[in-house]
This record gives C-alpha cells, structure tokens and sequence, in this order.
C-alpha cells in the first residue's frame, strides 16, 4: 500500500466528521445539505482510495466516480455556505439549486468518457493516471468558483449587522468552502510532476477531509471564539516544547545511539527522561507561564469573593454584594435575577437595569431548559447551537427582555429555581470559552444563593418576629416532603430527627432510583439552629443535584465535601454516612463519613453486628477521595440495620452517663419482632426516660427491616 | 457546669487560651469570637482543653475553621492537655491527626 492510505484515513475521517453533525442534533437546511457533503465526500475518498491501490479493479472508472461524486460534492457544499450560518434569503433557493445542478453537469462529465480522467493503469508500485482534456480546466473552474464564493459568503455576512458569532461561524465556513476547492486544485496545481507522474494524486482527498473537519467545528461552534486565550494557548506549547521537548528529545536519541552498545540504556532511560521533562514542563507551567494570561484570568478571585459573601446579612445587601463581585470581576453592568416562587414561576426578584421576565412552571420554553440539562446559556449559543433550534427565538426574546447576554440556571435536580442573567460586558467584548468555564465553575456557589433567595430571604419570612421558629416550619415541612418513599416490598423504613428548639442539620433522606433501587444518607451538618438548618437542606439539595450527574459513589462523596468546603460556612462540616440499596439482590453498598453508629442485626447470629467502620467527616480537607472507604454489605432477609448520629450516643442522663451503643443495641434488640415505625419510636421513648426528657444535641435515628420476598 | 469559662494569657508571642465548661451550641459564639480574635494577633495560639466537658459539632468547627486560618495565614495552633470528651470528640471526625496536640506547655 503506497500513499493512498492516506485516503483511506481521509475517509474515516469524513465518516466520522459526517457522524458527529448528525449526532448533534438539527435537521435544519444547513445541516442536512452539510450531510449530504460529507456523504458525497465520504464515497469520493473511498472510491479515490480504491482506484488508487493496487487490487485489481477497473481503477479508472472507480477515479471516475470517485470525482463524480467530489463534484456533487462542491455543489452542495456551495449550496451549504448560501443558508450557514444564516439563510442567505430570497436568493438562496435558487442560487442553491443552480449550483447544485452545476454540480451535476460536472459529475455527468466527469463520469461519462475519457475527457476527465482518460486512462489508470495499474504499475508494479503505483497506478499511472493520464488526465484527460477536461482535466485541468474543470478543476480550475471548481478552484476559482469556490473561492469566489467562500469570498461572497463572508462580504454576505459582515456587510451587515450581525452577532459575533454569526460573522466568526460565516468565516469559518467560508474557509472550509475554499480549503476543499483551492485545496484540491492546490494538490493538483502546485505539487510538480516527476517523470510524468504526480505523486499528490494520491493525497487529492486529504482537501475534503481538511474540510469536513473545519465545518463539523463550524457547525458546533457556539461560544466565541476566543483568540486571544487560545493564542496564549498555543504560545504556552510552543514554548514548553522548545524549553522541555526539544531537549528531551534530543537526549531520548542520543540514548538511543548509545542503546546500540548498551540496549539497557534506553529502555531505562527514555522514561526517566520523558517524566523529568514532564514533571519540570509542569512545574514551570504552573510558576512562569500562568503570568501569560494574569489580567485576564479572574476565576479564582471571583470564587472567594462569592464564598465570603455573608449571608446573614439580608436579601438586599446579598444581592448588592453579588452583583458587585460578578460585574467587578466580568466588567458588566446589568443583573437580573430570578426567582421561582411558591406557584412555581419563575419571577424577577432584582433588577436595577429594569431587566424584566417571567417563566411559569408549565412555560414550554422553561421545560425545553430543564429538559436540555445546561446550567449556562451564552447568547451566542441561543443564537447558534442545534439544540435551541426550535426554541432560538423565544430564546433571544428571553435574553433581550432580561437585558442578558449569558444566563446561569440553579437548578435543583432538574428543576430551575433561580436564573442569574448577565448583562453585556461594558467594553462591548463578547463572553468566552474562559467566561463560560468560570460561569461553570462559580455554578455551585449562585446556586447557595438562590436557594438563600428561594427558601430563606424571603421578606414576608425576614419580618416575622420570632424568626427562627417561623422558618423552623418552613424547614421542617420541607424536608420531610423532599424524601422519595421506598417501594420495595422487601424493606421496612421508619426514622426519627429530632432537634433541639425546633431547629437543626440532623437529616435523613431517601432517593429512589428504581422500585428495587434506593439511595440514602443520614447525617448531621454542624452547627445548631438557623444556620445548620439552612446549610442542611442546601447539601440535602445539592447531593440530589449531585446524583442526577455523579455515577461514580466515591466520587458523588467527594462533590459533597468540595462543596461543603468551598462553600457551606467556615468550619461547617458533614458526619453522616451515604448509601446505596439494592433490594432485589439483597445488598447495601455505604460510605462512613463520620457515622458513630450503624449495627446490622444478623439473623444467624442472633446479635447485632456493629458495621460502620472508620469514616471520616466532610468538608475538613479539600480532597476526602483517599480517605473514603466503600463497604459492601449483605442484608439477608430478617436482618435490621440501626443507624444513628451522635446525638443519640452522647445523651446523658442526670448522672453523666451516656446512652452509648449497648443501651441502643439493647433497645432496638428488645423490638425486633416489632415494625421500623415501632423501632425508632420505642429507641427515642427509651432515651427519652434515661435522661428524663432532656435533651440537649440533635437526635436522628433509622430502622430498617429487610423481609424475604413473598411467592408470587 | 453549664457555663464556658474562656481565660486568655500571654506567653511570649504566643498566647494560651484556656477552656473550661461545655463548648457546644449554646457557648460556641464565645469560643468562635475569642479565637478569632486571637488568631489575628498572635503567630502561634494554644488552645488548653483539659476542662473542656462537651465538645459538640459547633465546637468542632471553631477549631476546624481555626485550623484552616492558621494555615492560610502561616500561623499555628496546638490543642493542649484535650480532656477525654474533648480527645474523643476529636477522633470521631476521622481527623483528629490534623489537629496538633500537646500534652505539655514546654513540648509546644
């Protein structure tokens, strides 16, 4: 096999660059005349790559078909540059069909006879083509009418108002209609003949898979396109590769050199060498090369601004503050924020700008959003991306009343509680690749926000007298309405939070993930009264939004407690445990994050096991990962699990002594015939009489009871 | 004892702050307040826990914040003498590693 390989590569390619359009989504002009391109090219590089091998087939009728179809191609491809990024209006019908027709008459004289290509006979190391009459002038017609139009489509766009987006999508375009054109004819034109063969005949396919990979970027290209970062990208390979590269290689082959005398050289070497540079490329990357882009990064300062951001202080001075730190940091003016209400709509709560919206819960608008799984919306990706395609003027629409040109959606689970809209930077700059990563980024720490706005800054509820016992309600009714009940018929559950003055961060909460299938965590957040209740249902919030994207146990542990760390209150922190039940299998999977107790009652033991094991607390160091320790657990039919958080443990009664862990063995043992309800009930009766109804930490306890599957 | 009782002395540059009495959801503001205050001024704070009678979560987190201060700012803190409630409370966290503790003045 000769050059043509490479054709067979360019066809994968364009297979490929064809599949990831389509995978994308949009079934609008423009994408499905990209479609056919990549169709039409697809067959013209595999048919080029045959007729350029040695099997033995008719290899000029194949080049013959091969161009047929690279000219259908071209047609179409002009077609494609008349409606991306926009339609080029009344005239685009027409002037599409006419090319598109052109195109064919090509083809037809292409296919048909000898003029285009006359012979291809099979040599012992190549095949020899002679070119025929047409040859030349066809590709150089092609070559000129895909320039001109490549030049066309972009006058089209630029010579008149459009966003940045469109005029950067239209470039882009346009380059990819004039690589596959000047490309080809280049290939042919430029690479000279040697002994009457040109050896680029094989690589003529190369320019249409150059292409196809410039507009499957185009096509989903919906940010802008920040030069600036991507130069300073670049900047920063090329110089690791001169500083480190360079070197490393050079050593690598004087290694190798010395490997002919001691083979053991460069086996050894050569990794030690690639992981010195490596290691010292990093290094200098993270000490000098950072610099490059110091006035323009602001993520990480914008992050602790927001996380000390207090809350305490009221609604509005919240509000002020936040729009303060993100327009300080973005360099934009307006804010909108919205926020759902008890009716479900989405309404705007702060809008110094006069920004101005409401999505109702039903809104189709507000569904498709939910629905999409995005947390940010630039406006250049309401304006370009397939997936808003049947929604891009409601979109638009939704952006200009909110006076946005980005939108960051809390979500809870799926559901939109609040939407922070940004305004246009002042400079006039559009957001970038960086901005949307930082929006992405900073995600968590507006979504405390608005839940602060939804469910606790709420005026009617700041004024009432008794604060803390008004929303001690709230929070309460909340909560329990928040956990999914257990369907499966094998399982018993029953549990019991109690809080001292009415207020806490003890909970237990429930996530179905299937009939047979739950998710569960129990646990305590620190702190006491407002607060801990207030940090309590945010993480009860976020570990549900958590789930919805986290597959992996270990790692949903570890959002958590990045979360409690960066943005739950100074020294708060989690002791509880996470679990997953599987029913039907009889199984429990958990992860002790500080649990003081879980006791498996083990019917062939007769006795309580005690299984919790080591854990360690969330939100103390950064990364948790190393320290957490999944354990898999067998609950046989007859068996009960007794989880407790401390508080349970460490009640006192009035001689100093705690309750502790034989006392709630002995009690939860004493009602084992009994249902869970009856379980966690009687353990708290029990506590109760042994410190004489004081009490004085948060008590939360579960029972559980796993019974065999009925016949059916 | 139902009350914390916070006692504050200077040791050289460094400053003892001794505990006495239940840290727990009632007193931690105290505690928060004074350790604050005295990170601030002081390179190196010791925190004497010997007559410390409940170590609740509120009180856990004074410390764990404290800590975390310390360390942004190039400054220490060292539990001293933590009387078994304090110690156990410590341990129950799975961290009690990352808290220094001393069980002499002169080992600090």
């Amino acid at each position: 096999m000769g050059l043509n390989f490479i054709s067979f590569i360019a066809a994968i390619g364009i297979a490929l660059s064809g599949i990831s359009i389509h995978r994308r989504g949009g079934r609008d002009a423009a994408t499905r005349l990209l479609l056919i391109v990549d169709a039409f090219s697809f067959a013209y590089a595999l048919l080029h790559a045959l007729g350029t091998s040695q099997i033995d087939v008719n290899h000029a009728a194949l080049l013959r078909a091969g161009f047929a179809c690279l000219a259908i191609a071209a047609g179409f491809l002009l077609a494609y540059g008349l409606y991306f990024p926009t339609r080029m209006g009344r005239f685009a019908l027409p002037l599409a069909i006419l090319s598109i027709v052109g195109s064919g008459g090509a083809a037809y004289l292409v296919a048909q006879g000898f003029d285009f290509i006359a012979l291809a006979r099979q040599m012992p190391d190549r095949i020899f083509v002679t070119t025929g009459r047409l040859f030349y002038p066809l590709v150089d017609i092609v070559a000129a009418v895909g320039a001109l139009s490549g030049l066309l489509q972009v006058l089209r766009v630029f010579s008149r108002k459009a966003e940045r987006i469109t005029r950067q999508r239209a470039t882009l375009a346009a380059l990819s209609v004039v690589l596959s054109a000047v490309g080809t004819w280049a290939l042919i034109r430029l690479v000279p003949e040697r002994s009457g063969v040109r050896r680029s005949f094989a690589l003529l396919p190369l320019a249409p898979f150059a292409s196809a990979l410039l507009s499957a970027y185009t096509h989903s290209l919906s940010r802008v396109f920040d030069w600036r970062e991507n130069g300073r990208r670049l900047l920063s390979y090329l110089i690791l590769g001169l500083l480190f590269g360079l070197p490393a290689s050079g050593v690598t082959a004087l290694l190798i050199i010395l490997g002919s005398v001691y083979p053991i050289v460069p086996i050894v070497g050569s990794p030690l060498v690639f992981i010195v540079a490596f290691r010292s490329a990093r290094r200098f990357s993270e000490r000098s090369l950072s610099r490059l882009g110091s006035s323009r990064e602001y993520r990480e300062e914008l992050e602790s601004a927001l996380a000390h951001i207090d809350l305490a202080k009221g609604r509005d001075a919240v509000l002020a503050e936040l729009h303060e730190e993100l327009s300080d940091s973005l360099g934009f003016k307006d804010l909108t924020v919205l926020i759902e209400d008890d009716e479900g709509v989405l309404k705007t709560v702060y809008a110094p700008g006069g920004g101005q919206a409401s999505l109702p819960r039903d809104a189709e608008l507000r569904e498709h959003l939910e629905r999409s799984g995005l947390t940010v919306l630039m406006r250049s990706e309401a304006v370009a991306a397939p997936i808003h395609e049947n929604f891009r003027s409601e979109l638009v629409t939704l952006l200009d009343n909110l006076k946005a040109e980005a939108l960051i959606f809390a979500k809870e689970g799926r559901r939109i509680i609040g939407i922070f809209a940004l305004g246009a930077r002042s400079s006039g700059a559009d957001y970038t690749d960086y901005d949307y990563d930082t929006f992405r980024a900073i995600y968590g720490k507006l979504f405390v926000f608005a839940f602060y706005l939804k469910n606790v800054a709420r005026e009617s509820i700041l004024y009432t007298v008794d604060r803390e016992l008004a929303l001690s309600d709230q929070v309460i009714r909340f909560a329990l309405e928040k956990v999914d009940k257990v369907e499966s018929p094998t399982a018993d559950v029953a549990w019991m939070t109690r809080s001292t003055r009415r207020l806490g961060g003890d909970f237990v909460d429930f996530v179905r993930l299937s009939k047979e299938r739950s998710f569960f965590v129990l646990g305590d957040v620190s702190g006491k009264g407002l607060s801990a209740s207030m940090n309590m249902l945010v993480l009860k919030s976020m570990i549900r939004t958590f789930l919805r994207v986290e597959r992996d146990f270990t790692g949903l542990v570890q959002r958590v407690n990045l979360f409690i760390k960066e943005n739950l209150p100074k020294g708060s922190f989690f002791a509880g445990v996470f679990g997953y039940f599987d029913f039907a299998r009889g199984l429990c999977y958990f992860i002790n994050c500080g649990v003081p107790a879980m006791f498996l009652y083990v019917p062939s033991f007769d006795a309580f096991v005690e299984i919790q094991g080591e854990g360690r607390v969330l939100g103390f160091v950064r990364d948790v990962t190393p320290y957490l320790k999944p354990r898999k657990l067998a609950i046989p039919a007859g068996s009960a699990l007794i989880v407790s958080t401390d508080g349970v443990l460490d009640s006192e009664n009035i001689r100093g002594e705690r309750f502790g862990k034989d006392r709630l063995r002995a009690s939860a043992r004493a009602r084992l015939d009994k249902s869970a309800r009856e379980i966690a009930d009687g353990v708290l009766d029990d506590l109760l009489t042994f410190t004489d109804k004081r009490q004085e930490d948060d008590l939360t306890l579960l029972a559980m009871k796993f019974h065999a599957r009925s016949a059916p | 004892m139902t009350q914390l009782d916070i006692i504050e002395r200077r040791d050289g540059d460094r400053l003892v702050v001794t505990v006495a009495g239940p840290v727990n959801s009632y007193t931690y503001g105290d505690f928060q307040e004074k350790m604050t205050k005295a990170l601030a001024a002081h390179p190196l704070v010791v925190v004497d826990m010997e007559k410390v009678t409940t170590l609740s979560s509120a009180g856990i987190g004074v410390l764990m914040a404290a800590l975390d201060d310390a360390e942004a700012e190039g400054k220490r803190i060292v539990v001293l003498r933590p009387s078994e409630i304090a110690r156990l409370a410590l341990e129950s966290t799975g961290f009690s590693d990352r808290f220094p503790v001393a069980q002499n003045l002169r080992d600090i």
